[in-house]
């Protein structure tokens, strides 16, 4: 039947047509966890018991037909959602015993619909990486080769998700965390519009980036999960309460697509890029073409200074949303400190890994008396720079094509021990969160036998088409469809 | 001593009188056990967001608006980053650069002397929790029941210039915030507290000398003692040709004297950067009007109406303003009826200013309005009823036995005047007791009160003195 | 120069306790980074507003009610406590 491989939808019939339930369903991805996981490393904790229980209550509402499109599907949680009584580590020693006692919003909202969260995914140590080599739990592997990285920082999302260990995953994305990962393991992954999807239990890296999003096989999946994620939460006070978010229905003709302009950024091209990628890009622009998007070239200036201006925000705020973890309220506590600055310092020494003191660090020197208006504050002029040309483009363009990542997925430890060259890596993806704008990462090719990723870069709360783009172009091609060699087995 | 000057500075930290705490929904009242108030929002818990109180919002503009200050058109919260047990996050959501309240002022009054203390600015801020440091244990307990307590630190310029004048400045301010109702002003329980910036300086110099702090100060008395402590301390300093250390005391009441904390921060390099968490507070011209047509004049402003238009003395004008809900009950009665508010205010003393003060009698329970305490005082002036009946009405009227009105008849006085009945119960008592009236004829003028009494029994509820004069003038025409 | 006594008053502010490689590691990683930042020196900011945040909106805050459901359980969490307070070593004022 081949269940691995089968879309929302698809799986969502057979449990309503019973035939499979939806603790046979939970069953057989655990067991392919068993089967696989220890060849990547994507999950921190496989929450079986739990998961068969909620399974079958979510076949007692099935079977009452009370139920919702997404009950009984199973779904995997990137360790930074908060999951009542069950292991939260954000990927770091600081939590590795830390279970909440309260749920995130993204999460009670699944969980109140029947979905059956049969584990938390692997990430880098909270949030911070774009590789997934930072986590206190190991590596995760890229299910198309093994000796590569998955991307990060929800690398374990999108290595579950493209080995079939869970038709699809909750990542969060602040400065590409969901789009690059999805780039590199061939999935379609989505960063919400900043404020659409509530940060309430979150585990905060920087508070005016980050974003909770789904990660899936394809845009579809994408959709009918943001639409049950997405809303205003009393809970979190920048979550949007002013604009008004309709369903989202996949219904784009080709005719309507005649109507929608295309811009592709001049500057993105440049010889930073990989050729190869440069190509397969062009070559999915294409068939866009032929599908009857008009697409323009665009400029999109200053991009470059995205990077340390992304580093500098996101670090700051870091910083100071880090400062909590120090062994009197919850997480992790040296042992036998002889007095409160002990407790503090060795806390803080061993809790954290080297990536994050090295952020928290950057953070509280860009803060710092002095250094605020350098550092800091030229970063936040940056960002308004860039946030203007994004929106000056759209007045000429209703979406903006680029490429989501300037390489396919690299070599575990390649990257480790030049920092600069890993954050140069986040070009493409670190605009889109200063801006706060919405985007998605298709597949769109392969080279060297690794996925390629196209963004579709859209205005604010535009995702409805966004994903009707691509929900346009997956209905056209099979790039999505794909599934590594390795695992492409029941 | 003489050729020094004292420059002071109070900041006070006023918790807000709110139900919940200013970022999330727990209590905020005193004295429950230990993290019983702690939400999960309180302790920081990863994950947690803060979400603002609106009611802090009003109490701020109110308490700006009453000070005539200039209320901020987009106010900002920003993180104050520094570790302590007690502050959960280990950052404090304050204000720094965009404050809800800018400037504004009091005036203190001494001996008569007006004087301007201008207030630099007013924010918004969360409270951290409590330690508790035990010896025997070498270690220290931390309760969270008060972090996330709503404050408004209210800053004054450094204009305060005696120890006695920082007293009258913090009475000011604690005036108006209980009378606004936005603070209890409980200092025992710490609602309402007091640090103050001391220095000194020669007469006639324009630099600033440097100054210390003085913390925990939670009396009055106290303040105007440390204050006082501190300057003699520094002067003493200074005339020794030795200089003064920028630092943090403690002000040890037992001893009375200030003593320096151990500087467990040096220079803290708070590293304020406004909280990503929470967006800026837009205030607009209208929400602050709204505000301020609900505000009563400041006690300043009603004192001198009281006296320049009412003709209250000191001690009834004391009375009204001592509270927000007396004010309100006899402003009133004074706008219902025609007689003096001289009159109304002393009928109010003898009466339910009583039954406030010594049986906690709340106004708001509303047993008596002020339009029936109108119908009353009005009976009394027009001698409708007696003036000793009044606590009587007002008793009955408590215990719900009647309508005032109906209370009033019953125990209206007749005007004996008028009154065929009165006249000829007295000639029939004159008539039935001929021993009496030779009594009286013969000098025994104290048998009077007989016949009054004898009156009085069989037409209840009138007037004695008018009853004893009729007698007298009836027992001369025989 | 983002050297080893930066490094040491910055882990301070951050309150992170490092010994010698550390801080020999951190300066290095620091400089790298403040490398790639000096040249966004080259951009001219001089009348541009800093953006907080992005899209920008109204706060919404809420009524003054206390939770009729509150929970204070988060205590069971802490590392060390007695199940009224939390502990830490005793701090000296």
């Amino acid at each position: 039947m081949e269940i691995y491989k089968k879309s929302i939808t698809e799986l969502s019939d057979l449990l309503n047509k019973k035939t499979i339930s939806s603790v046979e369903m939970t069953n057989y991805f655990l067991e392919r966890i068993k089967t696989h996981d220890s060849k990547l490393n994507s999950f921190i904790t496989i929450n079986d018991k739990f998961a068969l229980k909620r399974a079958a209550e979510a076949d007692k509402k099935i079977s009452n037909n009370e139920h919702h499109l997404l009950t009984g599907i199973p779904i995997a949680h990137k360790d930074l959602f908060s999951t009542k009584n069950i292991l939260t580590t954000c990927g770091s020693k600081m939590l590795k015993n830390y279970k909440p006692p309260f749920d995130a919003t993204v999460v009670k909202k699944l969980d109140d619909i029947g979905m059956v969260n049969i584990g938390k995914t692997n990430m880098d140590e909270f949030a911070m990486g774009s590789s997934n080599e930072s986590s206190y739990f190991g590596v995760v592997k890229n299910p198309w080769n093994l000796d590569k990285v998955p991307g990060g920082s929800s690398g374990g999302s999108a290595a579950a998700v493209a080995a079939c260990l869970s038709p699809v995953a909750t990542g969060s994305d602040t400065g590409g965390s969901i789009r690059q990962p999805a780039s590199f393991c061939g999935l379609t992954g989505l960063k919400p519009t900043y404020s659409s999807v509530s940060r309430y239990g979150m585990i905060a890296y920087a508070s005016s980036l980050d974003q909770g999003g789904p990660i899936g096989k394809s845009a579809e999946d994408c959709a009918i999960l943001y639409n049950e994620i997405n809303g205003y939460d009393p809970n979190d006070s920048t979550s949007n309460h002013e604009q008004k978010i309709e369903k989202i229905k996949l219904n784009l003709t080709k005719e309507n697509a005649s109507k929608i302009r295309i811009g592709i950024p001049l500057e993105y091209f440049s010889k930073n890029l990989d050729q190869s990628i440069s190509d397969e890009i062009f070559k999915s622009i294409d068939v866009f073409k032929k599908l009857g998007f008009k697409i323009k070239e665009i400029s999109l200036p200053n991009h470059n200074f995205t990077i340390p201006a992304y580093y500098i925000i996101a670090s700051a705020e870091a910083s100071s949303n880090l400062s909590r973890y120090d062994g009197v309220k919850f997480g992790y506590r040296c042992k036998d400190p002889k007095n409160l600055e002990e407790l503090y310092f060795k806390t803080r020494k061993e809790g954290f890994g080297k990536e994050v003191k090295k952020r928290v660090m950057i953070g509280a020197y860009a803060l710092s008396s002095g250094y605020y208006d350098e550092y800091y504050i030229r970063a936040l002029k940056i960002r308004r720079i860039i946030r203007d040309s994004f929106l000056a483009a759209f007045k000429d363009v209703d979406f903006i094509f680029a490429p989501t990542s300037p390489t396919t997925a690299f070599n575990i430890g390649e990257k480790t021990s030049n920092a600069v060259d890993m954050y140069l890596s986040d070009i493409y993806t670190t605009p889109v969160n200063l801006a706060g704008l919405p985007a998605l990462s298709i597949p769109v090719g392969y080279s060297n036998n690794l996925p390629v990723g196209l963004q579709i870069i859209g205005n604010y709360f535009s995702e409805s088409g966004i994903l009707n783009i691509a929900h346009f172009y997956q209905k056209n091609t099979e790039w999505h469809l794909k599934v590594p060699k390795e695992f492409d087995n029941e | 001593m003489s050729d020094w000057e004292s420059v002071i500075g109070l900041e006070i930290h006023v918790q807000l009188l709110t139900k919940s705490k200013i970022f999330s929904a727990s209590s905020t009242s005193y004295g429950s056990n230990p993290n019983r108030q702690a939400s999960y929002i309180d302790l920081g818990m990863p994950g947690t967001l803060p979400i603002l109180n609106k009611s802090v919002i009003k109490k701020a503009v109110e308490f700006g608006l009453a000070i005539n200050a200039k209320i901020a058109k987009q106010s900002i919260f920003a993180r104050k980053n520094y570790f302590y047990p007690d502050l959960p996050k280990n950052y404090q959501i304050s204000q720094l650069d965009h404050p809800i309240v800018e400037g504004g002022f009091v005036s203190i009054s001494d001996k008569g002397n007006e004087k301007i203390i201008n207030i630099t600015r007013a924010h918004l801020e969360e409270d951290a929790g409590k330690s508790i440091h035990s010896n025997e244990n070498n270690c220290t307990y931390i309760d969270l029941n008060r972090a996330g307590t709503p404050l408004l630190e209210i800053v004054s310029e450094p204009e305060i210039s005696s120890a006695h004048e920082a007293v009258l400045y913090m009475k000011k301010i604690h005036k108006i915030v209980t009378f606004l109702k936005i603070c209890d002003g409980n200092m025992q329980e710490g609602s309402f507290r007091c640090d103050a910036n001391v220095s000194v300086r020669k007469k006639g110099e324009n630099r600033l000398g440097t100054r210390t702090e003085l913390k925990n100060i939670n009396s009055f008395r106290f303040v105007e003692k440390a204050i006082n402590y501190e300057i003699d301390r520094q002067i003493e300093i200074l005339e020794e040709g030795k200089e003064i250390i920028q630092e943090t005391r403690l002000y040890d009441e037992n001893k009375n004297i200030t003593k320096s904390m151990r500087t467990k921060e040096e220079a803290n390099d708070y590293r304020y950067f406004p909280d990503p968490d929470l967006l800026p507070i837009d205030i607009d011209e209208e929400y602050i009007q709204d505000i301020k047509r609900t505000l009563p004049d400041m006690p300043d402003v009603k004192m001198k109406f009281y006296k320049d238009e009412y003709k209250l003395n000191d001690e009834q004008i004391n009375i009204i303003l001592s509270s927000f809900d007396i004010m309100q009950f006899l402003e009133k009665v004074i706008s219902t009826t025609k007689i003096e508010p001289k009159k109304i205010v002393n009928y109010f003393i003898s009466s339910l200013y009583i039954k406030i003060n010594k049986e906690n009698y709340d106004l708001n329970d509303k047993n008596i309005e002020p339009q029936e305490f109108c119908h009353i005082i009005e009976a009394l002036e027009s001698n409708k009823i007696s003036k000793n009946n009044l606590k009587k009405i007002i008793d009955e009227l408590f215990l719900k036995k009647d309508s005032v009105d109906k209370i009033i008849d019953n125990l209206s006085v007749k005007n004996g005047n008028d009154d065929k009945f009165i006249d000829d119960l007295i000639e029939e008592i004159i008539i039935n007791n001929k021993k009496q009236v030779d009594d009286y004829k013969n000098g025994k003028t104290k048998i009077l009160g007989f016949f009054v009494g004898q009156v009085l029994k069989k037409a209840k509820n009138y007037d004695p003195s008018l009853i004893k004069e009729k007698i007298i003038k009836a027992l001369e025409d025989i | 120069m983002f050297d080893k006594n930066k490094v040491k008053d910055v882990a301070k502010l951050a309150m992170i306790e490092l010994n010698d490689d550390d801080i020999l590691f951190y300066s290095n990683e620091i400089e790298d980074f403040l490398k790639l930042v000096k040249e966004s020196e080259k951009i001219d900011l001089e009348n541009i507003k800093p953006l907080y945040h992005s899209p920008e909106m109204a706060l919404k805050a809420r009524t003054d009610e206390v939770d009729i459901d509150p929970k204070n359980d988060g205590i069971n969490s802490a590392p060390e406590h007695d199940g009224r307070h939390f502990i830490v070593p005793k701090v000296i004022d």
